[in-house]
């Protein structure tokens, strides 16, 4: 038949028996989804060995692909470059406090405007979405003026400098929840039977109580989204840290990896900048490499509405 | 929260003839509901704010230094960043690179998805390494870059092997340029995501009655496919081209001042508003690029919401 390969999407599969025909289809789709594994995935390879592989293997041609020999110490010439131990402990940090902040404030926003009735619903959650469109550059050089006003005046949080050259101003707007995430759990909210919630009404319990014992525990899965995206957003943020924080050992791992480049440019440092960059790649790969179907669930939430 | 349940007979009234106020089950949900999304409204109003000052503060002068306050020039940061032979004119125009090449990456993600729609074992594995490029930072990759790049480099071994002379990527600025649209045609894999959520919504009944009439594979891709596709792809193009002209991490990392491959004839728009707001000091210039910036992506949004009639489909039938 000649149709057999358009209709592969519902064709479960039967092992590689089927007829010569299907047989050359999976054996095709099979060598094609190993070129782009195998294109996808050698830079991490790359990376991964180039971190070990002494200076001299490092500048071998052609370049080793299975190392050699095994050296750290690119490490420590990295640490003399930047306070690598230091940034990962601030990156980490910082994207704790962000991810607890978003965790809260936009789940509590999102409960109120998928589940409760109150004036102006409808206007506020309009106002979130419009922020959607524009793009925050705008906001940039104001956004600098703000935090240095509010560091320079008494308007700190419990005496606390929270202005710039703090990490104030990367992890308040955290609280102040994101329309994108708020929006996201909007949508599962709106999925729970609203029976649930009558009955914990009749029962005497506050809407607080209902938001806590109910709506979070059921909206784990999106909660999970959440957090990873939040965490991985600020992980990776460049911009935020670049422009707010100023010294080294305030600075987080992601401005650090362009640290050492600045007056790292000497053969000796080809390694430590691979070292540099494992550092900043691990946490995130790992937290990946545990959670990676939420991730994959989160896209397709966000991305078709 | 503020009120018991328990002491009220009385069922709120949804007509409105009786406010809230006068239902203690129904002011607890209104107060319950306002003091939730006081942190949103709060955002929502520093956010607005700070568009209006980025606004008000794009016809000044002044510097981060000098104690002097903004001093209103009216149009003069316009004139100056409009004129073509202005930074950020230039790089408004290099941005446009960027922003062609998303339909390339829309398509590099469509293909890689209608690969992951196969029946064949593995794909939950493929798509975990497909959406790799997404988790790893911008700083991380063009370290990994440049060196995969470099003169000694791998890819310059396999091009070698198959007997290219290999280009100078990590020293002539066209060539950069390339390695760069190559690492972004790489981090397009994980926009396969959206594309394979796309596909595997199209209904079967489609490829069943193409089955009937004896489409090919061909055709069937052509004609039922990629028609049913099309409001996935305007999504991905309307959000990818607002992404594009706002390219920057990589662009930082790879070309600016004191970070490896400094090259000032790679930087974008977003570069150039960086750099006049921080590193040259003229923070009303960088305001006022960022307004121009914002107008431009809100041109192509709504350019692309008018093309989109001659392309998207929405009804097949």
């Amino acid at each position: 038949m000649a149709v057999t390969a358009a209709t592969t999407t519902s064709r479960p599969f039967r092992g590689l028996a089927g007829n010569s025909r299907e047989r050359i289809r999976q054996m095709s789709v099979y060598l094609l989804m190993g070129m782009v594994t195998l294109i996808l995935a050698f830079p991490f390879y790359y990376l991964a060995t180039s971190a070990f592989k002494p200076t001299a293997e490092l500048f071998e041609y052609p370049p080793t692909l299975f190392p050699r020999s095994f050296t750290l110490d690119h490490f420590p010439l990295a640490f003399q470059a930047a306070p690598f131990p230091r940034m990962l402990l601030n990156t980490l940090v910082i994207c704790s406090i962000t991810v607890t902040g978003a965790a809260i404030s936009n789940s509590l926003a999102a409960f109120a405007i998928a589940r409760l009735r109150f004036p102006f619903r409808t206007l506020i959650f309009g106002c979130m979405l419009i922020t959607l469109m524009i793009p925050g550059w705008i906001s940039l050089v104001p956004g600098y003026v703000f935090w240095r006003d509010v560091g320079r005046t008494t308007l700190n949080l419990f005496g606390v400098n929270i202005g710039v050259n703090t990490i104030g101003p990367l992890v308040i707007p955290a609280f102040l929840t994101s329309a994108y995430s708020t929006f996201l759990m909007r949508q599962y909210f709106m999925t729970i039977p609203k029976e649930l919630e009558e009955a914990a009404r009749i029962d005497g319990a506050s809407y607080f109580r209902i938001y806590w014992r109910i709506f979070l525990p059921l909206s784990f899965p999106v909660l999970a989204v959440i957090c990873l995206f939040t965490f991985m957003a600020s992980w990776n943020d460049l911009l935020g840290p670049l422009i707010y924080l100023s010294k080294p050992e305030n600075q987080t791992i992601t401005v650090g990896l362009s640290y050492l480049n600045t007056q790292h440019m000497g053969v000796i440092y080809r390694g430590a900048r691979f070292s540099a960059a494992l550092m900043a790649a691990i946490p995130v790969l790992t937290l990946y490499a545990f959670t990676n179907k939420y991730f994959i669930r989160g896209i397709v939430l966000g991305g078709l509405k | 929260m503020t009120t018991s349940t328990a002491a009220t007979p009385v069922r709120p009234r949804r007509d409105g003839r009786l406010g809230w106020w006068r239902s203690p089950n129904r002011r607890e949900e209104v107060l319950t509901g306002w003091l939730f999304v006081l942190p949103a409204v709060l955002g929502f109003v520093l956010f607005m704010y700070l568009n209006f000052r980025g606004v008000q503060l794009s016809f000044t002068d002044w510097s981060w230094i000098s104690r002097k306050p903004p001093e209103f020039v009216g149009l003069n940061n316009y004139a100056l960043i409009l004129r073509p032979d202005s930074d950020f004119f230039k790089g408004l125009v290099r941005t446009l690179i960027y922003v062609m090449f998303v339909p390339v990456s829309i398509s590099i993600a469509f293909s890689i998805a209608l690969l992951a729609n196969q029946a064949v074992k593995g794909q939950t594995f493929f798509r975990v390494v497909c959406y790799l490029p997404a988790i790893t930072g911008a700083g991380v990759l063009v370290i990994v870059w440049t060196y995969l790049f470099s003169v000694d480099g791998p890819v310059n071994f396999v091009l070698r092997g198959v007997g290219i002379d290999p280009p100078r990527w990590t020293t002539v600025t066209e060539w950069k340029q390339v390695a760069l649209l190559l690492l972004i045609a790489w981090g397009a894999a994980p926009g396969m995501i959206i594309s394979l959520a796309g596909l595997q919504a199209i209904p079967k009944d489609y490829y069943d009655a193409a089955k009937v009439d004896g489409a090919g594979s061909w055709r069937t891709l052509i004609n039922i496919t990629i028609p049913l596709m099309t409001p996935t792809l305007f999504f991905q193009l309307v959000l990818g081209v607002i992404g594009a002209w706002q390219t920057f991490d990589i662009i930082y990392f790879w070309a600016t001042p004191g970070t490896g491959l400094q090259d000032a004839n790679l930087w974008t728009a977003s570069v150039q508003i960086y750099q006049y707001a921080f590193a040259q000091n003229r923070p009303g210039l960088g305001a006022a690029a960022a307004i121009v910036l914002g107008l431009v992506i809100l041109v192509f949004t709504t350019l692309n919401f008018i093309a989109q009639r001659r392309w998207v489909t929405y009804d097949i039938a």
